[in-house]
């Protein structure tokens, strides 16, 4: 066989062109890897220091009066973030859905726009402000259910915007198809639409619910300060929270309080990561009902 | 002109009632469609017959599919789009101030080009119609009898509960056709039901519609012309118009029985269509 007359190695041009791609493959592997990091290192770090005041007394006793730091738990500002949390998404998760099926649904394009620009001003509304708000206009004095007030306000446009994308993602030959059986757009919405994009509103609200377990800002006046009592758990009372016990515990200068502030950082840090994974799962098994 | 005439079945046109015996259910009068200024068909008049088969053949773009949405007020989801002129159904003015869309739409069923059933099972999909709309008595078998109308029983009786995403394109269409006809409507619309389905689906679809026809007004919107000749009773010729200030609308260029339409047309356009001098 002849020796070819021409190369089909890389040479010049290519080869410089070669090593700019592979330059850039390299930085984004090295970007993606930073942001997995960063995520390991605070897990990690939250874990290995949290881990050692964690025991069955701090899940299941009540702060002690006083701030003696031997002994109590963090067992009413779980209840107090759960009842907090829980009233609020009581509030903003039939609230975010109605409006993002409003937005979506039947809203004149003109106003849709108008509303989603809103929603996404209140979602960028800084949570202290939203706190401030609620405290002095809503509500006269401090109680937990003002707290689920200002939760469920940082909520809404949350699970608008996630419910408002997943209903868009809902195939129009659907609408006809229900549209078209003479069933009017109300139940067209409630029994097609709304089903089909169950899957979405259950992780938007997921996360909605996990970023306002992270809250503190808004909790601060309305709940926390000046709480005088540790074990409650009357939405109509000030109650304790988890973000407030990090940020009581932390403040402190004895090193047993901080060790807690990291477990309940821990805690708090499982919660929202459970959650996150839950909703993924659920909205898988939902995914695989549907596809069939 | 030859090879057509031979595929139509003769014997079927040959039950056409005579004229004076059908008995019109549509009868359109002028009747224009605007998407926002653009005419999209232009005085449109057609008196659309009870049960029998009509089909509705044209190029791409000449209004056809706007025009059997207008039947069942489909075009009223669009919200730009606009009709003038008068459309009658059995005597009702279909777009005059009192008439709910919605009840249009229960007594006028509608089957869509791509079948589209629920991601819920093939029971539920047949039941959701009749559940919504408080036909719940009897809803087994009712579901039953809408399967069996569709030819479809026998496929999925022992698989109801079964996701309707799992059959086949064919089975799919057939389950919209039974799901349309569970809630008893009046007329079938069906909006080029066999283009997304293979020879043998859609030579199953031909065949329902023969069986539904005793039942059933059916509206067939068509790119196939051996379709058109093989279902229909009566056909219409959709062609294109360019108007002087250069708006292309669609306008009914012929309407007629299958027959003539196809064998004896009186218009050239029409011919010119059916004999493939162009489309």
């Amino acid at each position: 066989m002849a020796e070819p007359v021409f190369s089909l190695r890389t040479s010049g041009r290519l080869r410089r062109r070669q090593l700019v791609s592979r330059m850039m493959g390299a930085l984004a592997f090295a970007a993606a890897l930073l942001a997995v990091a960063a995520l390991a290192i605070v897990v990690i770090s939250v874990a290995s220091k949290g881990a050692s005041a964690l025991s069955i007394d701090f899940f299941t006793k009540s702060q002690p009066q006083g701030f003696q730091p031997a002994g109590g738990g963090i067992l009413f500002a779980i209840v107090g973030s759960a009842v907090i949390v829980g009233i609020a998404t009581l509030i903003a998760l039939p609230l975010g859905v109605l409006v993002a099926i409003y937005v979506s649904e039947l809203a004149p394009p003109r106003l849709a726009r108008v509303a989603r620009l809103a929603l996404d001003i209140t979602n960028g509304i800084p949570t202290i402000v939203i706190g401030i708000f609620v405290f002095t206009i809503v509500a006269a004095h401090q109680s937990a259910l003002a707290g689920s007030v200002a939760l469920a306000i940082i909520m809404v446009p949350l699970i608008a915007r996630a419910t408002e994308e997943v209903l868009l993602l809902v195939p129009p030959a659907q609408r006809e198809a229900s549209l078209a059986l003479g069933v009017s757009r109300w139940r067209t919405t409630f029994s097609v639409v709304v089903p089909s994009a169950l899957g979405g509103i259950l992780t938007g609200t997921t996360l909605a619910i996990a970023r306002a377990a992270g809250e503190t800002a808004p909790l601060l006046f309305l709940t926390a300060l000046g709480t005088t009592s540790y074990a409650d758990a009357n939405p109509f009372h000030p109650l304790q929270s988890m973000t407030f016990a990090i940020f009581t515990y932390s403040d402190q200068a004895d090193p047993a309080f901080q060790a807690k502030a990291w477990a309940a950082a821990f805690t708090l840090m499982c919660f929202v990561l459970a959650t996150s994974l839950a909703a993924k799962l659920a909205m898988a098994r939902y995914r695989k009902k549907l596809g069939g | 002109m030859e090879a057509i005439k031979t595929k139509i079945d003769l014997t079927r046109q040959g039950r056409l009632p005579a004229e004076g015996d059908r008995e019109a259910v549509f009868e359109a009068r002028g009747v224009s469609v605007f998407y926002g200024d653009q005419r999209a068909i232009d005085n449109v008049n057609i008196d659309i017959y009870r049960r029998l088969i009509t089909a509705i053949i044209g190029p791409s773009g000449c209004g056809k599919s706007t025009f059997i949405r207008t039947l069942n007020r489909m075009t009223d989801l669009v919200p730009s789009a606009r009709l003038t002129g008068e459309l009658r159904y059995r005597g009702i003015d279909l777009y005059g101030p009192r008439v709910d869309a919605v009840e249009v739409r229960r007594r006028i069923g509608m089957v869509f080009q791509k079948p589209n059933p629920f991601p819920k099972s093939i029971y539920d999909n047949v039941a959701y119609g009749l559940r919504i709309l408080g036909m719940k008595k009897d809803l087994g078998e009712r579901v039953e009898k809408a399967l069996r109308a569709a030819a479809l029983w026998d496929e999925v009786k022992d698989r109801l509960k079964d996701s309707a995403l799992g059959l086949s394109g064919g089975q799919q269409q057939r389950l919209c056709i039974a799901r349309a006809i569970a809630v008893e409507p009046e007329v079938i619309l069906l909006d080029e039901p066999a283009s997304a389905l293979d020879p043998i689906a859609t030579s199953a679809i031909e065949d329902l519609m023969h069986e539904l026809k005793r039942d059933y007004t059916l509206v067939i919107v068509t790119h196939n012309m051996q379709q058109a000749a093989r279902v229909a009773d009566m056909t219409a010729f959709f062609g294109l118009d360019v108007s002087p200030d250069g708006n292309r609308q669609g306008v009914l260029v012929e309407y007629d029985e299958t027959e003539k339409i196809f064998t004896n047309p009186s218009d050239k356009r029409t011919e010119g269509y059916v004999t493939g001098r162009f489309g």
